[in-house]
């Protein structure tokens, strides 16, 4: 019978806040590596915020559809940019093709976020200033 | 019975041509001379848009990232530094539509994906040496269509970028 209760709840909170936002929530840690050369100043950002850490380091980001850039800089070497696309999380779908509710649930996890996902790691490679620029 | 098998071939090629990272071929506007796309080497690869087209720096940086990826990847001794014409390639973005997943979902046909470009070429003096325009449209429904994003669409469009480098038959 508890087993009702918890599934009667998520789906409830589904309704009201929909169903990626309330499984996976709105923020996501990403880790940040560089090579061959570890400890650059990287930044990274998108169209809800700004963040910072040293690599390699883990940052949390506020999911968005917007693109995720990531910048690494060090002494010596030459700023590294990576750009990452975000993806349509596998809960978002499953939760936007619920007859009914989806509609809401497609508006809530846009408006928050909350549908789309970054990779879990990204890692930036480092040249040297006088190195032909590498492909990404 | 063949004529049914013909429809469905025929259905699934279309399905297969729409999709987000099939290539669009370019349209020569003023197309590259032969001796240049034979020693042809990208110096470098920027990005803007029209009026009235909604783009971040973060669209231009990873559409010209996955640019610069795929022609290293088709063609890269385009990319590659030493002796040969040096030319500047130049995305102008005239239309870019996100479309909307969920009409996407809902019905093929709604909330359609639309990339459009032109590319422009020019030596270190400023000087034109070709002109292209590259469309990428993605129309497709159901989950597919759904959990399609421009991103997806942008990688067809980038190979339909590097199609321009590609050794003509």
């Amino acid at each position: 019978m508890a087993i009702y209760h918890v599934a009667g709840t998520v789906l409830a909170a589904c309704l009201l806040a929909g169903c990626a936002s309330v499984v996976e929530g709105t923020t996501q840690p990403i880790a940040i590596s560089t090579a061959p050369e570890s400890g650059a100043n990287c930044s990274v950002s998108n169209a809800r915020g700004q963040w910072s850490t040293f690599s390699p380091g883990t940052v949390t980001v506020d999911k968005s559809e917007s693109v995720l850039t990531v910048r690494c800089s060090k002494s010596g070497w030459s700023d590294a940019v990576l750009y990452v696309a975000p993806r349509v999380s596998n809960t978002a779908m499953f939760g936007a093709i619920v007859p009914y509710v989806g509609i809401v649930d497609a508006a809530v996890n846009a408006s928050s976020g909350a549908a789309m996902q970054y990779p879990e790691a990204v890692v930036l490679t480092l040249a040297r200033p006088d190195a032909p620029p590498a492909a990404h | 019975m063949s004529s049914f098998r013909l429809l469905i071939a025929a259905a699934l090629a279309l399905s297969l041509s729409a999709c987000a990272d099939s290539v669009s071929a370019p349209t020569a506007v003023q197309p590259l001379s032969a001796p240049s796309l034979a020693s042809l080497r990208v110096s470098d690869i920027s990005a803007d848009a029209a009026a009235g087209v909604e783009m971040s720096d973060g669209d231009f940086g990873l559409i010209c990232q996955k640019v610069r990826g795929y022609i290293q990847a088709q063609s890269p001794a385009v990319l590659a530094s030493g002796d040969g014409t040096q030319l500047k390639m130049h995305l102008h973005f005239t239309r870019f539509d996100r479309g909307n997943a969920f009409a996407r979902m809902m019905l093929a046909g709604l909330g359609q994906i639309h990339i459009e470009a032109t590319v422009a070429f020019t030596d270190a003096a400023g000087a034109p040496a070709g002109t292209y325009t590259v469309s990428k449209d993605f129309a497709l429904g159901g989950i597919y269509g759904g959990s399609t994003t421009v991103e997806d669409v942008e990688d067809g469009f980038a190979k339909s970028v590097a199609e321009i480098f590609k050794p003509k038959a």
